[in-house]
């Protein structure tokens, strides 16, 4: 098993009126072959800008330092039209809003067909051919009608489905899944769930990075976990590990306010991405704060997993 | 007549078109009952018309049939200034705070509107009003003079909040009030509104899809589906009686998958075609029967 995407000391600042934003600051982790890796933490620790940064889709405001690796590839480094090859065929991303993500006014066959024409050179007809069985295979029925359908025509489920299809049409090597749960009934859940499964299970090869703060979602897809709290990865964990045994006192905090864990609020407030805490930047808020804590701690390697903090030290 | 809000044999029914109408019974023979200062918790999927109930109680939504008592006073008799006056004591918190909040208001004015609304204070005493409520809610006074856009999903959850209990309510229908939230955030809004109903004397009707929230809030719940309440108790999840309840509850571990559809005017037990347990007799509508304290619509019972 290969390391498929690996990041590197990533840094992305965003300068808004002279004010430097840290959104990801110090980011290192790996993805390996057919793995999927949950990237969990509250919203606004800066988890959807690092999947963004992946596809290079960031603002030109935008300050990043470090390496990402695809491949062995520095996604970084590559000219505008290198990264549109890869873009959309090797790397495929699932949006979080389905609603928003879908073109009103084009049939839905059309939009699912576009990557494959755009990236295997597919003509219109062979395209929605395929576009037909990948209906069928996500469940979308009767497809042969649904594939002339425009996107209010489908349901909320529906959608996201069809743009699961269009991200896994060109078999890419690695999809990126921002809050697949969100706003979806616990009852929806499954279908989400099952979607994600039968994907992996048609392709093997298939890496998985889902975004998320749904804990008991990733707990049933990811292999690993990694979480992100104000802009670093504070831990990164076998997934079994995680829930039964995690290392950081932030991931016990985050698994204490599960309402299956007694809904025990995290104290004290979200840090400032613009003024983060000296030293750890969980120390404010940590029952555990000592001197140390205020010097920043490394990420420590443990037994395959990994934590930022000097407990462990 | 017991204390709280009693909703009588409800009714709702949408229609569309013109010539050939479509019925949906949103709400259908519906009986509910929060007591003072009392917590129920109603369950459902999208759809099963939880939050058309949560309207009707509150009069936001006028009922096609039924009646709703509000402290022993019919309320769907009442002329339309008195209810004005009712409606002080009955709020809502919706899911969306970000849609609820005027976007060219500053947070100030949006929680003192409903103190201006029912002229209940001078302009000194308000600004003193809205300092203590922002206080028990746990924002800050800088968060006042900002727009709703400049405040993150809690710290707007927090402020609506405020707002609701402005005019000092007994009961408040909470819309999914956390489902846009984040896990901790979330659970510091639970915690919240737990602490105002010991404090305020509040009863709720708790509106949400997720059964872990809903029994970690309280153990009376109801569950409702294709407009009707199928389970009402205590401790359900427990020990579910209903085949939806139990189903709802195999859920939780995302290994079932449920299939809902609403039928238009379907006769006998709306749940008949999805039921797992289902019989000749449940061709026709099942009554509401007590079990054990327990009131289930089935006839396993």
């Amino acid at each position: 098993m290969g390391v498929l995407l690996s990041i590197d000391g990533l840094r992305i600042h965003f300068i808004l009126d002279g004010v430097k934003v840290r959104a990801v600051d110090g980011v290192s982790l790996e993805v390996n072959e057919s793995e999927t890796l949950a990237l969990i933490g509250e919203s606004g620790s800066g988890k959807s800008i690092l999947g963004i940064s992946i596809l290079r889709l960031l603002p030109p405001n935008t300050e990043i330092k470090g390496k990402i690796l695809f491949n062995g590839l520095n996604l970084l480094d590559l000219p505008e039209d290198e990264i549109r090859k890869i873009r959309g065929r090797d790397i495929a991303w699932v949006p979080q809003n389905p609603a928003t993500s879908l073109n009103p006014v084009l049939k839905v066959g059309i939009q699912i067909a576009e990557p494959m024409e755009t990236h295997l050179g597919m003509d219109r007809k062979t395209a929605l051919q395929r576009v037909i069985n990948l209906l069928r295979f996500f469940d979308i029925s009767p497809a042969e009608k649904r594939v002339n359908e425009y996107p209010h025509q489908y349901s909320g489920g529906m959608r996201q489905r069809a743009l699961v299809a269009m991200g896994t049409s060109t078999r890419p090597k690695l999809i990126i899944a921002d809050e697949p749960t969100k706003g979806v009934d616990v009852s929806k859940k499954v279908r989400v769930v099952e979607v994600f499964k039968k994907i992996r299970a048609e392709n093997d090869k298939l890496s998985q990075f889902i975004i998320t703060h749904d804990l008991p979602f990733a707990r049933i897809l990811a292999d690993r976990m990694a979480v992100m709290y104000c802009g670093q990865i504070v831990e990164i964990c076998k997934t079994d590990k995680f829930f039964n045994e995690p290392l950081h006192s932030y991931s016990k905090a985050l698994l204490d306010s599960l309402p299956s864990r007694g809904l025990k609020p995290i104290k004290g407030h979200s840090p400032s991405m613009v003024h983060p805490p000296e030293g750890c930047r969980f120390h404010p808020r940590c029952e555990y704060a000592f001197g140390r804590c205020l010097n920043e701690p490394p990420l420590i390697k443990l037994n395959g997993n990994a934590v930022r903090c000097w407990l462990y030290d | 007549m017991i204390d709280g809000v009693r909703g009588v044999r409800l009714r709702k029914i949408f229609e569309s078109g013109l010539i050939s109408k479509r019925r949906i019974a949103a709400v259908d023979e519906v009986d509910i009952e929060i007591r003072a200062g009392e917590t129920l918790a109603l369950v459902g999927e999208s759809g099963s018309g939880k939050s058309t109930l949560g309207r009707l109680l509150l009069l936001l939504e006028k009922p096609t049939s039924g009646e709703i008592y509000f402290d022993g006073k019919n309320l769907t008799e009442m002329s339309s200034k008195e209810i004005r006056k009712i409606r002080q004591k009955m709020q809502l918190i919706p899911q969306h705070p970000e849609s609820s909040m005027d976007p060219r208001w500053k947070i100030y004015d949006s929680i003192a509107e409903p103190l201006r609304i029912h002229k209940l204070t001078s302009r000194d005493e308000e600004r003193e009003v809205v300092y203590r409520l922002i206080e028990v809610v746990g924002l800050q006074e800088e968060h006042l003079s900002r727009h709703p856009h400049e405040l993150s999903g809690g710290e707007l959850q927090r402020a609506v909040i405020a707002r609701a209990i402005a005019l000092t309510p007994r009961f408040i229908v909470c819309d999914e009030p956390t489902s846009m939230l984040d896990v901790s955030v979330q659970a510091s809004v639970i915690n919240l509104l737990m602490e105002l109903q010991r404090k305020l004397e509040l009863s709720y009707l708790f509106i949400t899809h997720d059964l872990e929230v809903a029994n970690a809030i309280t153990h009376r719940m109801a569950v409702m589906y294709a407009g009707r309440i199928v389970e009402e108790g205590n401790r359900i999840l427990d020990e579910p009686m209903h085949p939806y309840t139990r189903i709802l509850v195999e859920s939780l571990n995302m290994n079932v998958e449920l299939k809902f559809e609403q039928k238009e005017e379907q006769r006998g037990c709306k749940f008949y075609h999805l039921c797992p347990e289902r019989m000749n007799k449940c061709l026709k509508p099942p009554e509401m029967v007590k079990v054990n304290g327990r009131r289930v619509r089935c006839h396993l019972y």
